[in-house]
């Protein structure tokens, strides 16, 4: 025989649809959100690594002033088992975007089809997708490239450009300015003019695998580019002197390994960053709404309380009650993990790879069943979530039948009531006593608020916080132009003060490791205006702040290319926001890192200098580049942070929401005997409603110093250690104030439906015999 | 050895000054088929008593033996499933399923049992028939009892055990309801407890123990028992 306590489920799920809807909206937001950014995240991973593969992505790329002879380029190859490939491009400008253009038809860098299809005609160019989404441009747009009309016939995704790095030496990638396209040879040549740039594209004969070993591949690259350029050039010159007319010197003006391209490595590890985050978001909402269900599930045993107990002594066993009372929630829990996980594989899954195609070129990325996504999303959160209700179902059925026959299952019922003063005005009472009958409600309630308040402020800080860090940044400046150089060159200006520049990296095993920038500073600097003590170093602010570091430690820093950790002593802190930073003196710069005495690699300025050659400047940081950072930032972060919010406030009404609605139902019998002593709905809900309010409201309120103490927890112990760089700390005021603000404008809505609830209820309620 | 012995049962409730015997020390036996009547005022321990039997509250001292087995030595599980199998409850209150019909709160009581009654014949006996399609809260307080006394009779137990069964009901319901008892220990043979205070009921009982203060005053057999519609109170 099928338990006849199954045909309660259809009654009960239509009795209390707004709890089981609750629930199932619930997990359908949460889990989509979750599954469709692992299960994207995946597939843009995987064709992302793919396309690298597949479109033979370069191992380094080089340009030449001239085009040198083949057989050069073959002895540079043999040296340094390579194999070069052409890689010719011409830029054009137009209202401040560059387009750069390649020629169709090498066996590297292939570009990858996205829509359309790729040019042959001479007039005809197919131009990254992003740059085209950017843009607004569309199949079969006419643009401008070197005075001429061509047409666009597709988007392409170029595996050396995933993100848009202009210059390798630039600190962000520019979606808005910079584009790049191929041409057909025979357009490419049609069109290009002598501003033609002679690149050539490598690829390892071995592939390098680890970063030492790409260090030495590339090191051995550019040590015969110097050996055969040195040959060469010398032979230029014998033949100048010989008298021979109109000879250029070779000279390389490009010169990058692929494993520090960041157009190509940027977004991969953008991409594959720790997804763990995103998964421990799900468990602590997951773990949040499983208090919620099993406290309703608590209000429905004290509601059937005498039913269970009955049933006990019949013989209904424990485990047959504790499934009876989850099915429920369980199904509208699996339920809405199943339609999460569907919107996450389909709508979700493209809103999320569109956020993605918003900052990085990438071929079609499909979708992947992702074993990792279904145990994040599926597998963890319904363990959360039988495992809560399951221990605290079965924790409440272990009372004795005799007492759910009594009706004492609380633990509650023995204990005299709480004595509240009389001079307590008695609506007062009535709303403390209310709090207090409910208050395991009432705590899940303060938990889902201060929850709920800490993801809408999270959605909320991120663009005042940017702000806050280009207006530190601007305010931080060692001196309003920094040059650094590829090697030594002396110039003659009073503003430049020299300096050397490493780049080493951290070794805390618990943080994702960090670049740290190593000033070696001129005794008496006029720029970084702090005395740094013989044999010691000053540490960014921003360092000391994220790593804990204090006067007087230690830190160790990694040379990953020369496989040497070299240590500091902290002498103390210097202002500077821009990058995380040690700065110690010249000459114990240039004796740690054993330069010679008189290095140096680039200089400080007010200025700007005249007079450096161009190509030896290996990056001009100035305060629009620093500022450009945060700028872009933002907008990557812009995408994403905005539903983060409305995600807050969703999931703050839904769980006010079902909790108020908790406490109304629970309270059915006495709201409808208010109603018989001649309460009128009004002040029923001045009763009922207010309590609730008070609890809502002095939560949000709550929530600020929480909420701050929260995310402080979490930048300091998470943040900082799975994300490189530095984002310091620091919510804005108004942040709190909107999140106050939206908390009571969405419970307003709640409080609409509670009011409908409370009208909804019979004077003859009351009367009944509820059994 | 009688079907249910209970032996020097002490019951208390509450701690230290506010400890308070209820039962001081209890020895019955009932046999099989009898229907018995636990008689006495409030705060006699008459539904104490009832419940230990029924193994839903536990003696501090003495123990009950249900046909050869000592519900004391039984675990939790175990006296689940012996009230799974023997026993039938009916209380004061009827505690009724609200969203099952009058039919299905009858078959909550069958699923439990490996030998139920036929459910549609127990409703004809309990003249609930036309109203098995209804909702408790459809039904007059006597029909609701009759639901309930349904729930327990149905898995045809070896002793029902019924808890002021008539105490929310007016008189002739009352009447009604306590022939239906009557009618159902003569046709199926089940041993039936039943606590009241209502001093008249004896006569419908083949035994009477009368409880005061914690200890059975009287315990005697009627010889004949007097049919309910002749009693009067």
């Amino acid at each position: 025989m099928r338990n006849p306590m199954n045909r309660r489920y259809l009654r009960e799920l239509k009795a209390d649809f707004g709890k089981y809807l609750v629930i199932f909206l619930f997990i359908i937001m949460v889990v989509s959100v979750v599954s469709s950014f692992l299960v994207a995240n995946a597939g843009v991973a995987k064709a992302y690594y793919g396309a690298m593969e597949k479109n033979h992505v370069e191992s380094g790329h080089l340009a030449f002033n001239v085009r040198p002879d083949d057989e050069l380029l073959e002895r540079i190859s043999s040296k340094a088992k390579i194999t070069f490939y052409p890689a010719d491009y011409f830029e054009e400008e137009n209202d401040g975007v560059t387009m750069r253009v390649y020629r169709l038809g090498s066996d590297v860098n292939l570009p990858e089809l996205m829509e359309g299809r790729l040019p042959e005609a001479p007039d005809e160019i197919a131009i990254d997708n992003l740059h085209s989404l950017n843009a607004g441009i569309k199949i079969g747009d006419r643009i401008q490239v070197d005075g001429h009309l061509v047409t666009v016939t597709g988007f392409v995704a170029l595996p050396n450009y995933t993100a848009l790095f202009k210059d390798n030496a630039d600190l962000m990638f520019d979606i808005q300015g910079f584009g790049v396209g191929v041409m057909s040879e025979e357009g490419f040549d049609a069109f290009s003019s002598e501003h033609v740039t002679i690149g050539y594209a490598w690829t390892y004969d071995e592939k390098p695998e680890t970063d030492k070993e790409k260090n030495d591949a590339a090191q051995k690259v550019l040590e015969a580019l110097r050996e055969e350029l040195t040959e060469v050039n010398t032979k230029i010159i014998m033949r100048a002197m010989q008298g021979e007319k109109d000879l250029t010197m070779l000279e390389v003006t490009d010169f990058v390994p692929g494993h520090e391209n960041k157009a190509i490595n940027f977004a991969g590890e953008d991409m594959t960053g720790d997804s763990a985050s995103i998964s421990v978001f799900l468990y602590i909402v997951v773990g949040v709404l499983a208090f919620i269900v099993a406290v309703t599930t608590l209000n429905t045993l004290s509601k059937e309380a005498t039913v269970i107990g009955t049933l006990r002594a019949s013989g209904y066993t424990r485990g047959e009650m504790i499934r009876h009372y989850l099915v429920l929630p369980f199904a509208s829990f699996f339920v809405g993990m199943a339609v999460g996980n569907l919107l996450g594989y389909t709508v979700m899954r493209d809103f999320m790879l569109g956020v993605y195609r918003s900052m990085y070129s990438f071929g079609r990325a499909e979708t992947l069943w992702n074993r990792e996504a279904f145990l994040k999303t599926t597998l963890i959160p319904s363990l959360i979530m039988i495992t809560i209700n399951y221990v605290i179902l079965a924790w409440k059925l272990r009372i004795k039948p005799l007492r759910f026959l009594r009706r004492e299952i609380s633990g509650r019922e023995r204990k005299r009531a709480m004595r509240l003063s009389r001079k307590i005005p008695f609506t007062w009472r009535f709303r403390i006593r209310i709090i207090i009958q409910n208050m395991s409600n009432y705590v899940m309630l303060v938990i889902g608020v201060i929850l709920a308040g800490a993801i809408i402020i999270f959605g909320l800080m991120f663009q005042p916080l940017l702000d806050e860090v280009s207006r530190r940044i601007a305010d931080t400046p060692i001196s309003r132009y920094q040059y650094i150089l590829k090697s030594p060159e002396d110039v003659l200006d009073e503003a430049a003060e020299k300096f050397a520049l490493a780049s080493l990296e951290t070794t805390r095993r618990d943080f994702k490791t960090d670049e740290i920038s190593v000033y070696g500073v001129s005794e008496g600097s006029r720029y970084v205006k702090k005395e740094i003590p013989e044999n010691q170093a000053l540490l960014s602010n921003g360092y000391m702040e994220k790593y804990g570091v204090e006067e007087g430690d230690r830190v160790s820093l990694y040379d990953k290319y020369a496989d040497k950790t070299y240590e500091f002593t902290v002498a103390g802190e210097y202002p500077y926001e821009a990058s995380l930073a040690v700065f110690m003196n010249l000459g114990e710069f240039n004796e740690m890192f054993e330069k010679t005495p008189d290095y140096y690699s680039g200089y400080f300025s007010d200025r700007e200098l005249e007079g450096l050659t161009e190509s030896n400047v290996y990056v001009k940081i100035d305060s629009a580049s620093l500022g450009g950072l945060a700028t872009q930032l933002w907008e990557s972060f812009a995408g994403i942070m905005g539903p983060v919010r409305w995600f807050g406030v969703i999931m703050f009404v839904l769980m006010v929401y079902l909790l108020a609605k908790q406490i109304i139902e629970r309270n059915q019998t006495s709201i409808s005997m208010t109603k018989i002593l001649g309460f009128s709905n009004g002040e029923i809900g001045g009763l009922y409603i207010a309590s609730t309010t008070i609890v809502v409201v002095a939560s949000l309120f709550l929530a600020i110093p929480l909420v701050d103490r929260l995310l402080r927890l979490i930048f300091e112990n998470y943040l900082y250690k799975r994300v490189s760089g530095f984002l310091p700390y620091c919510v804005s005021n108004d942040c709190y104030v909107k999140m106050v603000l939206l908390g009571i404008a969405s419970y307003a809505a709640v409080v609409i439906l509670q009011l409908l609830k409370i009208r909804a209820i019979k004077k003859s309620d009351a009367l009944k015999t509820l059994e | 050895m009688s079907f249910v012995e209970i032996k020097n049962v002490k019951k208390h409730y509450g701690e230290g000054e506010a400890r308070a015997a209820v039962l001081t020390g209890v020895d019955l036996s009932i046999e099989k088929g009898e229907l018995c009547v636990l008689l006495g005022p409030s705060g006699s321990g008459k539904s104490t008593l009832l419940n230990i039997i029924g193994g839903i509250d536990d003696a501090d001292e003495g123990y009950v033996v249900i046909n050869g087995e000592k519900t004391a030595d039984m675990n939790e599980k175990r006296l689940t499933q012996y009230r799974r199998n023997h026993l039938g409850y009916v209380f004061q209150m009827y505690n009724l399923i609200p969203n099952l019909t009058v039919r299905e709160n009858v078959e909550v009581g069958a699923y439990l049992s490996k030998k139920p009654l036929k459910v549609d014949e127990l409703l004809k006996t309990l003249g609930l028939y036309e109203h098995r399609n209804k909702l408790p809260n459809q039904l007059s307080g006597g029909q609701q009892q009759r639901t309930a006394i349904g729930r327990a009779v149905i898995k045809n137990p070896d002793i029902l055990l019924c808890d002021e069964p008539t105490g929310a009901l007016d008189y002739n319901t009352s009447k009604e309801i306590l022939a239906l008892l009557e009618r159902i220990n003569r046709e199926y043979g089940n041993t039936i407890i039943m606590v009241t205070h209502n001093d008249a009921l004896k006569n419908m009982a083949d035994r009477v123990v009368k409880l005061r203060d914690g200890r059975i005053s009287r315990n005697y057999l009627n010889e004949k028992r007097m049919p309910v519609s002749e009693i009067e109170w």
